[in-house]
């Protein structure tokens, strides 16, 4: 895919995930090389969202690009969904998972990867919740 | 046409280095067998994993999916498999798929050895659990099992090698859920260390699955096993594509013609041939292996290999909380907390045969986005953040683990056209989900809703049949005693070609409902015992 497809299917992005008053928008957090970065690992990808480019295109004229509204947007998307429902997955499945890989969204929900802190550990299994079931005889069927 | 390179014979030749190749490898060279072992993959760093990067998420749907179709690594394999309700994974390495699994290791039952007998079902097993007994015990110190004993669903088992994995706070909802239901449940039996054990890391409670795989905590068998046999002499070839097996006219194996990763082709001769290339593999190189004595695949004058293809069916109920965050992206995947009220046939059921329940937990932010389990999308839009907060931390999942019963139509194949880079015929897998198996489904469905709603959830959401679930392997080359409703014996060996062997999940006579890797492991050390015995 172009960067010309991409930057064409980054216009749907805040759509998808939209900014609120604590999460930034995609396209905020999202940059056309993580998308490229996305497409070089996998080969899953490529053909699903060229189709979705292909039925982006068929729906906004070059000319109309910038002059779209959020309601026209929408529904080609929706049109996307319904008409195109594997594609479309994967499409929200690259989104997704590049907007949720990013530290700045991490912190607003409160991810911390930081794997050695404190209060990131489970305890130790303490074995007082065996309690009840160990007191269950065997009941496995003899054979 | 060139003809393939002669190599000098050898004593016995594996093919395949998985959870079964390995340890049947160990226990050969272990006794000072001289043993050669070919696998197609490479050996796999580690480091490769990706981790704690935040890029894991993406790599987890990517190059380190579990669906080989996915992740396309040059060792990969394609399976056709656009006839089958579930598709099968599985992962092309030195420690096979055991680079790339959850490591939980529940055994079989004495009574799964035993469902004719006992049910009017499938076929009994020629072995039983006691015969299997002291090689899981082996098995369980090999790979190093966590978990403690006293579970009542299953016979005594000694001291676990390590204490239990810790279960977290919503481990912790479930088991006294169960409690309360006056249900079974008992802390997983896993091949993950929860303490530093023969060199490798123990889980110290904190990280991602991704980042336990980095860590080398759960058990891969190029560490547990075909390192020591290195050392012991094991001779390992890797990166060869095992292409056909040959015997002679009287029925005697031969050896084996691979190509390397440089396309040149070999017959290695061996005494004894042993395959360990899971239930998929295995089939497809036996069918390969045509030739004017075997017009059907060598060692298949049953018609059998390849038949009674079985999965595990899976199905995924995940339930919502309130309040609090619980630990659900940290620790274990599924090796968690097991149940196994409903494990046993119950004729008021309606079904034959059941099921188990594994507590399951989401990746991270991503997967919980993408709908991990049963849980569903998160839909893209206005609502997209406000539904993120409702389940990011606050849910878990409940997956149903159900007896598959063989059948016939179940099946690998061979295509006639499309092959793999080496020139070698893919497989072509057809399988469909029995009445008995929806049913027990539904059943185990409708339990773990009560389970979770019993935990506190105040919404629960189910996926019927888990399509992407293919981890289980087994029953295309059966084990049993009568040669012509069977593929192999109850020593592993084929009926038809003298000591060729196969000792991964295709001898599966049924598949009982736990995760099978302990039990092919028993196998494999148990064939190896039998071989040296001669």
């Amino acid at each position: 895919m172009s960067k010309l497809d991409i930057k064409l299917l980054f216009k749907f992005f805040d759509l998808i995930i939209p900014q609120s008053e604590n999460m930034p928008c995609a396209s905020e957090v999202i940059t056309v090389e993580d998308v490229e970065n996305v497409l070089s690992g996998t080969h899953k990808y490529i053909e699903p969202l060229s189709k979705i480019t292909d039925f982006a295109r068929t729906k906004i004229s070059a000319e109309a690009e910038n002059e779209l509204t959020d309601n026209h947007m929408t529904d080609t998307l929706l049109a996307m969904e319904s008409t195109m429902g594997g594609d479309f997955s994967m499409f929200i499945e690259v989104i997704y998972l590049i907007y949720y890989s990013k530290g700045q969204v991490h912190e607003k929900i409160n991810w911390d990867t930081d794997e050695l802190a404190i209060k990131n550990r489970i305890p130790q299994f303490d074995d007082a919740i065996l309690h009840n079931i160990a007191q269950r005889p065997p009941f496995w069927r003899q054979a | 046409m060139i003809l393939p390179k002669i190599l000098p014979a050898v004593d016995i030749l594996i093919v395949g280095s998985g959870a079964s190749g390995a340890a049947c490898a160990w226990k050969l060279s272990e006794e000072g067998a001289s043993v050669v072992l070919l696998e197609q993959g490479d050996w796999f760093d580690h480091n490769d994993y990706p981790g704690d990067s935040n890029n894991w998420e993406i790599e987890l749907k990517n190059s380190f999916d579990f669906n080989p179709n996915v992740r396309q690594l040059e060792s990969d394999y394609q399976i056709l498999d656009e006839h089958s309700d579930i598709h099968p994974l599985m992962f092309s390495a030195v420690g096979g798929t055991t680079q790339h699994w959850t490591a939980h290791t529940p055994r079989l039952h004495p009574s799964d050895f035993k469902v004719k007998t006992l049910d009017g079902v499938a076929d009994d097993w020629p072995i039983s659990y006691w015969d299997l007994e002291n090689y899981y015990d082996l098995n369980d110190v090999m790979m190093g099992c966590s978990g403690i004993n006293g579970d009542p669903a299953y016979p005594p088992k000694p001291p676990r090698p390590m204490p239990p994995l810790p279960i977290g706070k919503d481990g912790e909802r479930i088991a006294r859920a169960a409690d309360r239901l006056g249900w079974h449940w008992w802390p997983s039996d896993s091949y993950e260390a929860s303490v530093d054990y023969k060199g490798r890391d123990g889980w110290n409670g904190y990280g991602t699955y991704a980042s336990k795989r980095k860590w080398r905590s759960i058990a891969s068998t190029d560490v547990t096993y075909i390192i020591p046999a290195l050392e012991n002499g094991l001779e390992m070839r890797t990166q060869c594509a095992v292409r056909t097996i040959s015997a002679d006219p009287n029925g005697k194996v031969t050896g084996v013609t691979y190509v390397d990763n440089n396309g040149a082709e070999y017959f290695q001769e061996a005494e004894v041939v042993i395959l360990a290339c899971n239930g998929i593999g295995t089939p497809r190189l036996l069918l390969n292996s045509r030739s004017k004595d075997w017009p059907d695949g060598l060692a298949n004058s049953s018609g059998l290999v390849g038949k009674n293809l079985m999965f595990h069916p899976y199905a995924s109920v995940s339930g919502f909380f309130e309040g609090d965050d619980i630990d659900y992206t940290i620790g274990s995947l599924a090796n968690i907390i097991i149940v196994q009220e409903f494990y046993e046939t119950d004729p008021t059921r309606g079904f034959v045969r059941g099921y188990s329940f594994q507590m399951n937990r989401a990746h991270g932010p991503g997967h919980t986005a993408l709908g991990a389990g049963s849980s569903g999308r998160i839909p893209w839009g206005e609502d997209h953040h406000t539904e993120f907060a409702r389940r990011f931390k606050k849910y878990t999942g409940m997956a149903v683990i159900s007896e598959d019963l063989p059948e016939l139509h179940n099946r690998v194949e061979i295509d006639s056209t499309l092959t793999d880079k080496h020139g070698i015929p893919l497989p072509k897998i057809f399988y469909k989900t029995s009445d008995n198996t929806r049913k027990l489904l539904d059943h185990g469905i409708k339990s773990a809703e009560m389970l979770l709603k019993e935990a506190g959830c105040y919404e629960v959401r189910s996926v019927p049949l888990l399509e992407s679930a293919g981890w289980h392997l087994m029953g295309t080359t059966k084990m049993g005693s009568d040669s012509s409703n069977s593929v192999v014996n109850s020593d592993c060996e084929t009926h038809d070609v003298k000591n060729l062997y196969v000792i991964d999940g295709s001898v599966f006579t049924t598949s009982g409902a736990v995760n099978p890797t302990p039990t092919i492991q028993a196998i494999a050390l148990r064939a190896a015992d039998i071989i040296l015995k001669g």
